[in-house]
């Protein structure tokens, strides 16, 4: 067998040059038995002829080159013709383990296929009770692999998708906590360990417009931080009560219902980041932070109101594949490919 | 001799016991299909604690090793907490925080740890800046103490009876216009701003670090950087004692500080210089 204790290995390497080009071949010689080509292996076993072996030559490595069309979709390309393609997640940069995307062919589309057309869809989240969750950063990894009969000739190419688990909040109102004096709701707050029960109301509280209000309100102003009052004035810790012409983010710009998010400025540390979000939304402004929201998080913020996050996919903390505009490393945009 | 296997039923669960010897060498408690086993992952010879079929998450072992606990699905409360031994014996089951439309709070928890070998915090986001960390005392079987932090940083003392946290950083604001505060216990927790370090809304200062406890509970210690200056000090919050602010040595110049604790000393570091404050000091003296 030809091996790196072989002494009895020869090889004669032919260049053909012409004017109009030229070709070169490696003739490899090994006890009596020979072969010829560019890109060859030994098969069979022995040492010669007589035992079998023989000098094979094989098709070139194959490649393969990837296109994302979307967020979601992608195709490979594999050469020459005649491979299978498959894929797979594997997280990346310490964000490990996570929930990575489910990868599947298109409608249509076999292993065979080539180009090859997959999509990814969302994981489920992994969090027990289903809270607000992690997710990560995945590399998708095609791999184009021919039938050769002696070898696993196999190519592969890679691209980084971020899949971010979601959260909501909301701004809540002066109306939804009942109407002082008399008809205030109640909300329970457990403060040092104390379950305390907001109820009835305060007369002219400092900071905020002279009148009554139900002590459930001002506890849940001072709990989520933003207010809208009954007489549609907004306001907002920052960083004491005041009122605002619009809420506002971290970043300064204002936030919307459904077109806000919250993220970790390790992740997206820039202004002005877009953010598509598979299940929500595209081009969602990603403008506000905060302490809780670390790593492949994202809280959208979904308006004004008890029932603004009500029925939405981001209070069903599911997980989400997500593409940053523009991208970076920690969050590659919706169409890169080729990392 | 192989362990006789008793399986019992407890408030729904199925435990097996296989003897009181806990943990053995290269055997840990783990999940696996939302059940907890105690073995060697992939050996096949794991022993199945539980077999409910509910979810579960959160495994976390005590820092003596002795227990473990972890939180499993429910429909009526945020979630069940489950504290027992690697041999299955020793249960507590806590419900945690009926799930009611009046009642607010954190999400979910979101996260478990031991802060002490009787004390667990539950953990969960309210809104992108505000955590709330519920203390919960494994014995007792409920929450004991806890507080909201609008910041980072929640480090409970080594005796799990005191908190310290930076708190006041709101979202919806700007990070010139927040000012963060070094807070301990319930200082700057729910409806009580600037009541920390260093207290009002005059002085902004940034925390670039988490706070750090002594280890005998009595102090925690944090760095801290002038938002207009970059000049850094660190902070020494005594519990129920007068905080220190010490300015960085003029030799530190050029290098970050970082802080650690030698018993109830304080040691700050910058470059290859060092430097001690001693208990009952007010001043950093150089060291070597």
């Amino acid at each position: 067998m030809v091996g790196s204790t072989d002494t009895n290995i020869s090889a004669t390497v032919t260049i053909d040059a012409s004017s109009s080009g030229g070709t070169a071949s490696i003739t490899v010689t090994s006890n009596g038995y020979s072969g010829s080509g560019n890109n060859f292996v030994e098969s069979g076993s022995g040492d010669s002829p007589t035992s079998g072996a023989a000098w094979v030559e094989v098709a070139p490595s194959p490649t393969v080159a990837i296109t994302r069309q979307s967020l979601m979709q992608f195709s490979a390309t594999g050469s020459p013709q005649g491979g299978s393609f498959s894929y797979v997640a594997g997280c990346l940069n310490g964000s490990c383990p996570g929930p990575e995307p489910l990868i599947a062919f298109s409608t249509g589309v076999t292993a065979q296929t080539n180009p090859n057309a997959a999509v990814l869809s969302n994981p489920d989240n992994p969090c027990a009770n289903q809270v607000p969750c992690p997710g990560l950063l995945s590399g998708i990894t095609a791999t184009y692999t021919l039938p050769d009969p002696i070898l696993i000739l196999n190519g592969s190419a890679q691209f980084n998708v971020a899949t971010f688990g979601l959260s909501c909040y909301d701004t809540t109102t002066q109306q939804q906590w009942g109407t002082a004096p008399d008809s205030c709701f109640t909300t329970t707050i457990t403060v040092n360990g104390v379950p305390v029960t907001y109820s009835g109301y305060t007369s002219n509280p400092p900071l905020l417009p002279a009148g009554n209000y139900c002590n459930a309100f001002l506890a849940q102003f001072a709990l989520q931080g933003s207010a809208s009052l009954t007489d549609g004035t907004l306001w907002q810790y920052s960083p004491y009560i005041r009122q605002v012409t619009q809420i506002t983010g971290h970043d300064g710009s204002p936030v919307t219902a459904g077109q806000t998010v919250a993220r970790d400025l390790a992740v997206i540390p820039t202004v002005g980041v877009l953010v598509d979000i598979n299940g929500l939304g595209n081009g969602l402004s990603a403008n506000d932070t905060g302490g809780r929201i670390q790593g492949y998080r994202f809280d959208v913020y979904m308006g004004v109101g008890a029932g603004a996050c009500t029925g939405t996919p981001a209070n069903s903390n599911i997980m989400a594949v997500s593409g940053c505009n523009p991208g970076n490393s920690a969050c590659p945009a919706s169409t890169t490919v080729g990392q | 001799m192989r362990a006789t296997i008793v399986f019992a039923a407890i408030t729904g669960m199925l435990l097996s016991f296989a003897g009181a010897s806990g943990y053995q060498a290269g055997q840990s408690v783990f999940l696996k299909n939302s059940e907890v086993y105690v073995g060697t992952p992939g050996s096949g010879e794991a022993r199945q604690l539980t077999d409910d079929g509910r979810p579960k998450g959160l495994l976390v072992q005590s820092k003596d090793g002795s227990r473990f606990a972890f939180v499993r699905e429910s429909k009526d409360e945020l979630a069940d907490i489950l504290v027992m031994r690697p041999d299955g014996t020793g249960l507590r089951e806590i419900h945690f925080r009926p799930v009611e439309a009046n009642v607010s709070g954190m999400r979910g928890v979101e996260d478990l740890r031991w802060i002490s070998e009787q004390r667990l915090v539950a953990s969960g986001s309210v809104n992108p800046s505000t955590g709330e960390y519920a203390v919960i005392d494994v014995e007792a079987g409920k929450q004991v103490a806890g507080c909201f932090v609008d910041g980072f940083g929640w480090e409970a003392s080594p005796d799990g009876s005191h908190m310290a946290y930076v708190g006041y950083i709101p979202h919806f604001t700007r990070e010139e216009d927040r000012r963060p505060q070094f807070c301990l216990d319930n200082e700057c927790s729910f409806g009580a701003p600037f009541r920390g370090y260093p207290g009002g809304a005059k002085v902004h200062v940034e925390f670039p670090s988490k706070p750090i406890w002594s280890s005998d509970s009595s102090a925690a210690a944090i760095i801290a950087e002038n938002y207009q200056t970059k000049a850094e000090s660190v902070i020494v919050r005594p519990v129920g004692g007068k905080p220190l602010d010490l300015a960085a040595p003029p030799e530190a110049s050029g290098n970050s500080l970082q802080v650690s604790w030698d018993g109830k000393a304080l040691v700050v570091h910058a470059g290859s210089r060092t430097w001690r404050l001693e208990p009952g000091a007010t001043a950093l003296v150089p060291f070597r």
